[in-house]
């Protein structure tokens, strides 16, 4: 495998063997993941249909299948195909933003306090349960299409907060016609649970603002105190990921499609496998929105409670998804699998208030380090998208043998960081030496025209899933 | 001529769970999958049975989507009933292949790991060798 430095901020794959485009990975040299995380921008670059490059993103890193922070665009006009590997197993993950009534001093005082609350307001880790019981299946069902918006009307939530979530808490076209009984079985009893692994909520603070008309117009200035929500559409998703790579694996013959990695089974987007992913993908990322609306309102009742405080959303936003979008007049299949869509100002699926300053982008750090608020740009890259997050560098198991949950606790307390795990070793895991430098992260997003900085996030508390 | 021992262990991942497990058969080989991915996250030494489940698996499906197919089922068992396999045991009767799962209730066992959420294709193995079968299998967390 080639790699060709084009620019600082970017490297080219060369092309080769059945490889339909070119691999473009934006970052620094120092950035360059391993091997392994090259070789699959590479095996993307084979999916019939796919234009442009296979492109990576500043944190990539190994997954299966794509790579984290692999975005791909396929032309269904064309015969481009979809791949439920090229969304990931979490559809919509992704990050929601709250900013609160009260700046950090006056937080304070009572941070262990609003702490405790969170830590048992907050389902996650193993097993089930969330902070809304959905009542059989009709109610998921409705949910399903109607996503945070659903929950919203049910009284989770005020209608503003739909104004600022993408695509208005609700993605169309979701069909649950194709959404298995067995993921419908895991999603009943899970809505408005964090889950475990990368997930958190964090209690946050304003440590720096880059651009202060538009942190104001994000409702951000410095001081503030925000929560930052990372989770996705748990057992659900998966479940409907899992139900249809499978289907497509058995399909691919029909349709002639050879991959280099199983994980990669698609169907072109315009064919009976296609529609059906898209349909059942759309029903998750709703569940994902919905999610992310409980949880939300979770923290909403914590700073009640405790702080007598409010929370307003900021911003709610994917880094796994698929679109169909429009591009230099072709309608292409955007695949961003741990990437976040960054459209440019004035792009017409903005709301107008946020239209003079581009598509807020929430990207989380690590527990010691920073979180980003970040904006689209004019002439944005791989078809406005960038980062999503500071991408591991160290397995779990490295991250769990180099520092001992207790030790990380402590170490974070003295920074003044309150921590609330589900377990020891979880959280150790998460050291925030098991990942880049998310600093580096964004350095190289803005280096390259994926986006801009807008404001800078500093860690006050955790709630470790 | 000793037989191959059995057992499990989990590999190196950046972002997720790999499991290898091993065993004179196949069977014993995919009952060792089981425990490797739940011990991956769950310390077991103390569970109590508290009931037991039974998978059929399809003859016809190679083994490496065998191994699959029992290791969703695991997890969606975790995710709808609330318990795990803490013994299992590949058995073929008339019907063809069958796994017995004894499951343990999810909130008596400690939690020590990530939890797997699903099973990927991605750099599966499963193969015989001289001396019994190995398998690998990626989890995401």
């Amino acid at each position: 495998m080639k790699v060709v430095e084009e620019t600082p901020y970017r490297f080219r794959v060369e092309r080769e063997g059945s490889m339909q485009v070119p691999g473009v990975v934006f970052a620094s040299r120092a950035l360059l993941p391993e091997d392994q995380a090259l070789q699959q921008v590479a095996n993307v670059a084979t999916l019939p249909g796919i234009v442009g490059a296979s492109y990576g993103m500043p944190d990539l890193h190994w997954g299966y299948g794509f790579p984290i922070g692999g975005v791909a665009a396929t032309d269904v006009d064309a015969g481009g195909v979809v791949s439920p590997g090229g969304v990931g197993f979490d559809i919509s993950c992704g990050v929601r933003l709250l900013a609160a009534t009260v700046d950090r001093d006056e937080l304070r005082p009572r941070l262990e306090a609003l702490m405790d609350h969170l830590d048992r307001g907050v389902p996650r880790g193993t097993g089930r349960g969330g902070v809304w019981r959905v009542q059989g299946r009709s109610e998921l069902e409705k949910l399903l299409h109607g996503g945070a918006a659903y929950a919203v009307e049910q009284g989770h939530g005020v209608p503003r907060d739909l104004e600022r979530c993408e695509d208005y808490g609700a993605v169309a076209d979701a069909d649950v016609a194709q959404v298995s009984a067995r993921a419908m079985d895991r999603g009943q009893e899970q809505v408005g649970s964090l889950g475990s692994g990368n997930h958190f909520l964090e209690v946050q603070a304003v440590d720096e603002v880059y651009d202060e008309p538009t942190a104001a117009a994000f409702g951000l200035r410095k001081g503030q105190v925000c929560v930052m929500i990372h989770c996705g559409s748990r057992g659900l998703g998966h479940q409907i990921c899992t139900d249809h790579v499978r289907v497509m694996e058995k399909a691919m013959p029909r349709y002639g499609i050879r991959v280099p990695d199983r994980q990669l089974a698609c169907a072109p987007v315009d064919s009976p496998e296609g529609r059906s992913y898209l349909g059942a993908m759309a029903a998750a990322a709703n569940y994902g929105r919905a999610n992310r609306q409980l949880l939300g309102q979770a923290a909403r009742k914590a700073f009640a409670d405790v702080l007598d405080a409010g929370l307003d959303l900021v911003y709610d936003i994917s880094h796994n998804l698929a679109k169909i979008e429009e591009h230099d007049g072709r309608r292409l299949c955007v695949h961003r699998k741990g990437a976040t869509r960054a459209l440019p100002p004035h792009h017409p699926d903005l709301p107008d208030d946020l239209a003079p300053y581009g598509q807020p982008v929430l990207i989380p750090g690590t527990m010691g380090t920073a979180s980003y608020v970040l904006a689209g740009v004019p002439g944005g890259q791989a078809f406005f998208s960038t980062c999503h997050g500071a991408g591991r560098t160290q397995s779990r198991h490295q991250a769990a043998k180099s520092v001992d949950g207790r030790t990380l606790r402590d170490r974070l307390q003295a920074k003044g960081i309150a921590v609330r795990g589900a377990t020891w070793r979880g959280l150790a895991e998460e050291t925030p030496d098991a990942y880049k430098d998310v600093d580096a992260v964004i350095e190289a997003s803005v280096g390259a025209g994926l986006c801009r900085k807008v404001a800078r996030l500093v860690p006050l508390g955790v709630v470790k899933g | 001529m000793s037989e191959p021992r059995a057992g499990h262990r989990t590999l190196p991942h950046t972002a997720d769970t790999r499991v290898q497990a091993w065993g004179p058969t196949l069977e014993e080989c995919l009952a060792q999958a089981v425990l490797g991915t739940v011990e991956s996250f769950l310390d077991i030494s103390g569970a109590t049975v508290t009931e037991r489940r039974e998978v059929r698996l399809d003859p016809a499906e190679p083994p490496a989507d065998r191994l699959v197919t029992l290791l969703d089922e695991v997890i969606y068992l975790m995710d709808v009933t609330g318990r795990a396999p803490v013994g299992a045991e590949l058995t073929r009767d008339r019907a063809g292949p069958l796994a017995r799962l004894d499951m343990a209730d999810l909130a008596e066992l400690p939690q020590i790991g990530a939890v797997p959420k699903a099973v990927s294709l991605h750099g599966l193995r499963v193969e015989e060798r001289p001396d019994g079968w190995l398998c690998e299998v990626t989890l995401d967390v």
